[in-house]
């Protein structure tokens, strides 16, 4: 164990909360993953954009008062992120769930997620470990721009950002909910 | 606690809600713990882990020796987490019930057979943890945890991941579509 009670407790708490989450918004579901990509049933959409605009304000309101430092953004490698996210999106669409609705599946009593899916991802791991140098280290150091945001990349102002995206995905939910759109 | 109960007795929440609901616990994770939230990772961990048990050699290279060393860290925890949490779910809903193919889209869809769901789940698990390894992130680790912290990668890859999704859902479910 390379952790603190704190952290486990806290670690097993957010897990249980982002499992609760995932099982509510029925995401745990095969055909709610798959109809997102149908465009009939918008709900991952609606789920991911919800958690954005609620969590971007205040993360940056947080970091602003100094209550927290983001030390651990996401690195940007252009062909990377593309191509994992593009096959990423094949297994998505064909399996009907991902890394974390797998889980989550599982919890709901879900077989066909915890055998096949998680020997799956098992292997995928052991795979992506086997090739780690061949494939991503090579990958990665194309395009590579760090771990920097959008407005430092940009030279945006990050509040003008922060409003013009939350802007955006609000009037596509009143668009969406007018139309009646699921 | 009235209320807490009864909305965890409903089978559904709106998207919405549930999204609000999400987007405080992944700021949580910031304050609480100064890791963002994910889940593919884990599997790393985990498949590490139990190599180094019975098969050391397997484990014998770069990856695991350096990168992601076989551990218990935070994000094997949260995957627990989120089984646990799945079945609090379920079981006070009443959704909790042991399925060998979920769910009936597929059946409608596919047939009833165990086997082509197991193999399609298989492969997927395959193609999803290794893409997300290269992606750096999954839909939890990069889409959301890197977009809500505004790396350019959460965007490029929630780009990457609807155009093949769209794509792929349309060759499978052709006229159906």
């Amino acid at each position: 164990m390379e952790l603190t009670l704190w952290e486990f407790i806290w670690s097993l708490i957010l897990g249980i909360a982002f499992g609760i989450a995932l099982q509510k918004a029925q995401l745990t579901k095969y055909s709610k993953i798959v109809n997102v990509f149908r465009f009939k049933d918008l709900s991952v959409l609606k789920f991911m954009l919800t958690t954005l605009i609620t969590a971007m304000p205040l993360i940056f309101i947080l970091k602003g008062m100094g209550a927290l430092s983001l030390s651990n953004v996401n690195p940007t490698y252009f062909l990377g992120n593309f191509v994992g996210g593009a096959i990423f999106g094949v297994g998505m669409a064909a399996a009907g769930f991902c890394p974390g609705t797998v889980a989550g599946g599982i919890g709901q009593g879900s077989l066909d997620y915890l055998i096949p899916g998680g020997l799956g991802f098992l292997t995928g791991a052991y795979i992506f470990g086997q090739t780690y140098t061949s494939v991503f280290t090579k990958l990665s150091s194309i395009g590579n721009i760090g771990s920097i945001t959008i407005p430092e990349w940009l030279d945006v102002n990050q509040w003008l950002f922060i409003f013009f995206f939350v802007q955006m995905t609000l009037v596509l939910f009143y668009f969406l909910e007018k139309k009646g759109i699921k | 606690m009235d209320w807490i109960i009864e909305q965890m007795r409903k089978k559904t929440w709106s998207p919405y809600a549930a999204g609000v609901f999400f987007g405080l616990v992944n700021v949580l994770a910031l304050i609480m713990i100064s890791k963002p939230l994910g889940a593919s990772s884990a599997f790393g961990k985990l498949v590490g882990l139990g190599l180094s048990g019975v098969f050391p050699k397997a484990v014998d290279i770069m990856y695991f020796k350096f990168v992601a060393p076989p551990a218990v860290n935070f994000t094997v925890i949260i995957l627990l987490g989120v089984v646990i949490g799945g079945f609090i779910s379920s079981k006070m809903s009443g959704d909790f019930r042991w399925r060998t193919v979920t769910d009936e889209q597929w059946i409608d869809m596919f047939g009833p057979a165990i086997w082509k769901k197991w193999v399609v789940a298989f492969l997927g698990g395959i193609i999803l943890e290794f893409s997300a390894g290269l992606a750096g992130g999954c839909t939890s680790g990069l889409a959301i945890s890197g977009t809500m912290q505004l790396a350019p990668s959460g965007l490029i890859f929630i780009g990457g991941l609807f155009t093949t999704g769209i794509l792929t859902s349309l060759l499978i479910y052709g006229k159906k579509w």
